[in-house]
């Protein structure tokens, strides 16, 4: 039996050998589904036999869903259909797309990507994990690691920004990908082919095409990513209001400047007049004018002082949270994010304030830490 | 829309807000750290620094804001263990660090364990 199979395993089937596999790890909302039926519709049509699985990861960002599509030439004299695999196997992937930097390091990590035969197409832009936003501070894990391990895994890369290629196109990402599979050469379909699938399925045909052809021309390419342009330090529209209130800003700009050059100072002094008014700016000053005096020249001391004081007098109170939620801006926000144009939008707002915050806005006396608490009532 | 409407009424109870129990309190919070923080300027300056630092561990509101005010007081307490040496600013980090880094406190507690170890001992300057 064993020599049986030894005999037979140095020569390898040569159909086996003309399967593709491509897997690919999406988010939620990042349209995976769509671009697993793109490519299956593009294989059919040039004559493949094709099978797409679709294993789903918890909604939103906990955890990707991997799709698998397996696709081989159908053979006239071969009769039978070929048997493809339900799942990716490590070491065992020709093209691996990646619709977020972090979903290519984490199929680096699995094996999905290896010298001798995959090509990783991977989007640069990051949503974050849950993980990465529940840890205290900056949990936020280095892109460039795993673009550095893209670097040494991969045998063919295509790195660049897509998520904001298909947003600045009008799209959603799935067709920048897409767009850069094509372009990869990775396929052996011309780019019409890959055109009429978009066209086929019908469905924003146009918006999906614009950013496939720009991501396909980036990939053919293979230009080495622009660094983003570092967002430019927008120039605050100058304050407007009332000309005597106007005329104390100023000069409370101005007191600013003069403590320090540090931009902070003024970031801090705008944001303690925001959480309250004028005279709560001057306080902040005050504070701050003996770190200023004594600063060692390195404005270390000065700048420490500017942000954290700033933050320390802007607590969170039910006020604060209850302002931040009715601003103007906040609405104008979400109309844009939602698209919604004129029409309306229900919106839920969650917080569980504890029974002494809401207590300690309004009381006066400061007893709260006297006698039966009414705060423990509350809770 | 009734949520709204409270919404909006709280949010006007901002001109009250200076009058406010939670302001008294925040207002004494600050006065402590930062006369803390400038008596501690002549003696060692980095560590001041480390000092108005530690404000980060203090955010949100309701339990996480009490869990932030917890470990800040515990960072802050140490400082007299370890204001006599030359390396005060580091273990102030990295007590701060460690409050960071984990929900719980375990890290923070084991620093401040390591700190009490050798603040036993004659300190390692003068």
């Amino acid at each position: 039996m064993t020599a049986l199979l030894q005999s037979s395993a140095p020569q390898p089937d040569q159909a086996l050998q003309s399967i593709l596999k491509i897997a690919i790890l999406a988010v939620g909302g990042q349209g995976g589904g769509v671009l697993t039926s793109w490519i299956e519709a593009v294989a059919r049509s040039q004559g493949y036999a094709v099978q797409a699985t679709s294993v789903a990861g918890v909604a939103q960002r906990t955890g990707a869903t991997i799709y698998y599509i397996e696709m081989a030439p159908i053979n006239a004299e071969a009769a039978a259909m070929p048997v493809f695999s339900l799942a990716p196997a490590g070491g065992d992937v020709d093209i691996m797309i990646a619709a977020e930097m972090m979903e290519a390091g984490r199929a680096i990590l699995r094996g999905f990507v290896t010298p001798d035969r995959t090509t990783l197409i991977a989007s640069t832009h990051r949503t974050l994990a849950v993980s990465e936003k529940m840890a205290p501070g900056d949990g936020i894990a280095s892109s460039e690691e795993v673009r550095a391990a893209a670097e040494i895994a991969a045998d063919q890369l295509i790195l660049f920004d897509m998520d904001r290629l298909a947003t600045e196109n009008g799209s959603v990402i799935s067709s920048a990908l897409f767009g850069a599979l094509a372009g990869s050469g990775a396929l052996p379909f011309g780019r019409a082919a890959f055109e009429d699938a978009i066209r086929a399925s019908g469905k924003g045909v146009k918006a999906s095409l614009r950013p496939f052809g720009a991501a396909y021309a980036r990939a053919q390419s293979n230009a080495p990513e622009t660094t983003a342009p570092a967002p430019e330090n927008p120039r605050r529209p100058p304050a407007t209001g009332p000309t005597h209130l106007l005329g104390q800003w100023q000069a409370l700009e101005a007191a600013a400047r003069n403590l320090s050059a540090s931009d902070m100072v003024l970031h801090g002094l705008r944001k303690v007049v925001g959480f309250q008014d004028l005279a709560y700016g001057r306080a902040y000053l005050d504070h701050l004018r003996p770190f200023a005096k004594q600063d060692h020249g390195d404005g270390a001391l000065v700048e420490a002082a500017a942000k954290h004081i700033a933050n320390a007098m802007c607590y969170d109170d039910i006020i604060r949270v209850a302002d931040l939620k009715t601003r103007k801006a906040r609405f104008t926000r979400i109309h844009t994010e939602m698209d919604s144009g004129s029409k309306p939008v229900l919106l839920t707002e969650f917080f569980h304030p504890r029974g002494e915050e809401i207590i300690s806005p309004a009381c006066r006396c400061g007893r709260l830490d006297r006698g039966p608490s009414p705060a423990r009532r509350l809770d | 829309m009734r949520g709204f409407i409270l919404l909006y009424i709280i949010a006007g109870l901002r001109r009250t807000r200076r009058y406010s129990l939670r302001h008294r309190i925040e207002q004494a919070h600050l006065q402590n750290w930062l006369t803390l923080c400038l008596q501690t300027i002549p003696r060692n300056y980095d560590c001041a620094v480390e000092l108005l630092q530690c404000r980060r561990l203090i955010k949100g509101y309701s339990d996480t804001h009490a869990r932030g005010l917890s470990k800040f007081s515990r960072v802050l307490d140490t400082l007299p263990l370890v204001i006599e040496r030359d390396d005060a600013a580091q273990w102030i980090a990295r007590l701060r660090d460690a409050a960071l880094g984990d929900e719980e406190g375990k890290d923070l507690e084991g620093a401040i364990k390591t700190v009490m170890s050798f603040a036993q001992q004659p300190p390692v300057s003068s």
